[in-house]
């Protein structure tokens, strides 16, 4: 079932996502809806989820705020805004899209699309929310070499050499990351600005060798694809 | 010494309120100035005066015993008299040596007089044909004096006998020197009081435009009369050596000359006041009581320094009080005073100098003003220009169109009805906008049915009860547009929803110098101490200083139950804190 929360202070706007999304979304799914940010917020810290719709007015700093919270989670945030200059801005906080009001069918059907884990055309990521200690850091996604999956939460592995925990899934990450990140391997993803070269053994066993050293095993199924990739 | 003091006080009569002279055509008109001062001192040639009343033909002669008479200093006292003779004895060794030129003696006497040297009768000013009684006659003479008496003897006698009946006050200026040098420097005297009236008159033109034009009121009226009456009084200091007007026409001029003297000592003080203010209205009074008082206590002689020394001390306060550019009008004045002390006591034209000097900084701090009120202008019309694209951005702001917008499509998907009713009063408060857009203050009532028209919008799209409470309220009373609308739009981005929907409220409050408006709204304690000076506010703050410069005040604070916005408009004669 997926759980999808909607912030949103209008109480006619919110009826209609809702109304939409029962159209559009053929799983079963659970709907809750907060007409305040700081209720749905305090809701959404006990509560989990796998989509927020959060309507969100970006003209001042309090907007990002909000946003680099809810991008740290382990779920995927849509922001549905009229305030469509902010766009390209919200998409390096890694949302994982903005709909522009007014709400059109078509747009909302894409932005589920992606939910259901096409990966984003768009390179417009540049910073990832992380929490480190309780606090919520930007950490710029070229410092990242790889990432590997922990459970349901990742390990992002800089190129500082330090590691971090993500709240998000590989796959709910990857459907987010600028297209240099590809998936390597079911539990690794490389970020391929940082790969130096392919590393090739008997029995059709690869590896992806990192410029810092770093080795990384590459999925049998994988190789072709991503050695024209590199070369 | 009588002659001194006489010169004095007539040069004083006639250059105070006279010469005086602003920019670089002045400058280099006084540069002239030196060029005619008298070549010699006259307190050496003239060793010694006396005076008596009276009348008889042997007083001319040098052998006649005047040690009776009155000396100098005693003279005040034959005013009354109908004939007074002078006797000047004359240094001849002293006088100046000039191959070229005969020594003569320059005479300004406002009176019919004859001139007697060495006994022998050399001149007067009397016209041809008439007797000394008749009061027929020119002002000033230059008189040569025969050489052929110097050197006959060391000291020489100049008598002088005067009809001063019908002018009294009368005057006595005597400059000896060379025949040559008195003619040149006369005229070049007359030049320079004909080129600096001229000059002084265009400047006064120029103000009287500026004042005309609406551009500087009353200090560039004050100005233009200033500079009026001084070119006033230098152009018939010209008319008196080009025209050489007889006794009757001189003495009507010089009574006018008095009276511009008199005008611009009172049109100092009232400039300076119309300039930078001056809050103490009863001692402005009493300056201008001290200058009249002055007047014939004086005889004018300390009338100037009463209205310099006013004009100073109300420049100070001025400097006090931080106007903008009293430092400027400060040192004018000072350098002025101190030109008239110099002048007083040694000549070399002095007043001149520190009166171009005051015209200069007047000039120079009224143009710097006119500049001021140019840039302010400007930026008047741009802040006009400014709020009133401000005003209709609140009403198309896209997040605000497009969140109608998409309240609209559910309606047409879901409740046709409903969304045309919708775009109605979408279309009623575009109308009531575009109506009051170009308008710097509109009725209270107008304002309120925007926020009607506005909350009537939220209420549909969020579905909830919107009340603006009123109290007090006079709907006739003018108010800047958009203001409470603001207010409502904040209120309703903060506030906190009750049982019956969001309540708002607005109540007008008199005050004893203007009125006061609280707008109320519970919150949900949701506002960010920087939401309190958001554009929201800038915007009325903005609109407040337009309409009413700084007579408004504008507050907003939270309290217990919620946030509370308070605007004071005062009235025009109000008092402000």
């Amino acid at each position: 079932m997926i759980r999808i929360l909607i912030i949103e202070d209008e109480l006619r706007a919110a009826k209609r996502l809702s109304r939409l999304l029962s159209e559009q979304v053929s799983e079963p799914m659970k709907v809750i809806h907060f007409e305040s940010l700081d209720k749905g917020l305090a809701w959404l810290d006990e509560n989990e989820i796998d989509l927020l719709f959060l309507d969100l007015n970006l003209s001042g700093q309090d907007g990002f705020e909000v946003l680099r919270r809810t991008t740290a989670g382990s779920f995927h945030t849509i922001i549905v805004s009229a305030y469509v200059d902010k766009a390209i801005e919200a998409f390096e906080y890694g949302v994982l899209d903005f709909i522009p009001k007014p709400l059109m069918v078509k747009r909302l059907q894409q932005a589920l699309d992606r939910f259901s884990g096409q990966r984003s055309e768009d390179d417009h990521l540049r910073y990832l929310s992380v929490k480190l200690a309780g606090e919520i850091k930007l950490l710029p996604v070229e410092k990242i070499s790889h990432i590997k999956a922990a459970g349901h939460y990742s390990e992002l592995f800089l190129t500082t050499g330090k590691k971090m925990l993500h709240d998000k899934s590989l796959d709910k990450l990857l459907t987010i990351l600028p297209s240099v990140f590809e998936r390597v391997h079911k539990s690794y993803i490389a970020n391929f600005n940082l790969a130096e070269r392919f590393r090739s053994y008997p029995g059709s066993r690869y590896e992806l060798v990192m410029t810092d050293g770093t080795v990384l095993p590459i999925g049998r199924t994988r190789y072709k694809e991503l050695k024209r990739k590199l070369l | 010494m009588l002659h001194q003091r006489l010169k004095a006080w007539y040069e004083r009569l006639k250059e105070r309120g006279t010469n005086g002279f602003a920019l670089v055509i002045i400058l280099a008109v006084l540069l002239f100035l030196p060029g005619c001062v008298d070549e010699i001192d006259a307190d050496e040639v003239m060793i010694e005066f006396r005076f008596n009343a009276g009348d008889s033909s042997s007083w001319r002669l040098g052998d006649y015993d005047d040690s009776h008479w009155l000396q100098e200093g005693q003279e005040d006292s034959l005013e009354d008299a109908d004939y007074v003779w002078v006797r000047a004895w004359i240094d001849a060794g002293k006088f100046p040596e000039n191959t070229t030129s005969d020594p003569a003696i320059y005479i300004g006497i406002v009176a019919p007089y004859e001139v007697y040297f060495e006994g022998e009768l050399i001149g007067s000013n009397v016209l041809d044909g008439y007797r000394l009684e008749d009061n027929r006659g020119h002002v000033f003479e230059i008189l040569q004096l025969p050489p052929a008496h110097f050197e006959e003897a060391d000291t020489l006698l100049l008598a002088l006998r005067m009809y001063i009946a019908d002018y009294p006050p009368w005057m006595v200026e005597l400059i000896p020197g060379s025949y040559e040098t008195l003619v040149r420097n006369t005229g070049l005297r007359e030049v320079v009081q004909l080129v600096l009236g001229v000059v002084y008159f265009v400047i006064a033109l120029y103000y009287l435009f500026f004042f005309f034009s609406g551009e500087l009121t009353r200090p560039a009226m004050f100005f233009a009369a200033l500079l009026l009456f001084v070119s006033y009084s230098s152009i018939t200091e010209w008319f008196y050596y080009a025209l050489d007007w007889e006794l009757s026409t001189y003495y009507v001029i010089l009574i006018s000359d008095l009276l511009s003297l008199i005008i611009v000592c009172l049109l100092i003080p009232f400039f300076l006041r119309a300039q930078f203010g001056f809050p103490y209205r009863r001692w402005f009074y009493v300056l201008l009581t001290l200058i009249i008082v002055s007047i014939p206590f004086s005889l004018l002689e300390i009338t100037p320094y009463v209205a310099m020394g006013g004009g100073i001390l109300m420049t100070a306060s001025a400097y006090y009080r931080k106007q903008p550019g009293a430092e400027y009008m400060l040192a004018g004045l000072i350098v002025c005073t101190i030109g008239l002390v110099i002048d007083m006591q040694w000549g070399y034209y002095a007043t001149d100098w520190g009166f171009l000097f005051l015209i200069l900084s007047m000039n120079l701090y009224l143009l710097k003003q006119i500049q001021a009120r140019r840039k302010e202008h400007q930026a008047s019309i741009l802040r006009s220009a400014r709020l009133e694209a401000d005003l209709l951005r609140k009403c198309i702001q896209p997040h605000y169109m497009l969140n109608s917008m998409n309240a609209v499509i559910d309606w047409i998907e879901v409740e046709p009805e409903k969304g045309v009713e919708f775009l109605g009063a979408l279309a009623e408060e575009f109308q009531v906008f575009s109506r009051i857009a170009q308008k710097k203050e509109i009725t209270v009532q107008e304002e309120l049915d925007i926020c009607d028209a506005h909350l009537k919008i939220m209420a549909c799209r969020k579905e909830q009860e919107f009340t603006l409470q009123r109290e007090g309220i006079v709907p006739n009373e003018s108010i800047p547009p958009a203001i409470f609308h603001t207010l409502v739009e904040n209120g309703i981005t903060h506030g906190k929803a009750g049982e019956g929907g969001m309540i708002l409220s607005l109540k007008r409050e008199a005050l004893e110098n203007g009125r006061r408006y609280r707008f109320f709204n519970s919150t949900n304690g949701a506002i960010a101490e920087k939401d309190s000076d958001g554009t929201g506010y800038n915007y009325i703050k903005t609109r407040l200083q337009e309409s009413y410069g700084d007579r408004w005040r504008f507050d907003a604070q939270r309290t217990d139950a919620g946030y509370e916005c308070v605007i004071e408009i005062y009235d025009l004669n109000g008092a402000l804190s």
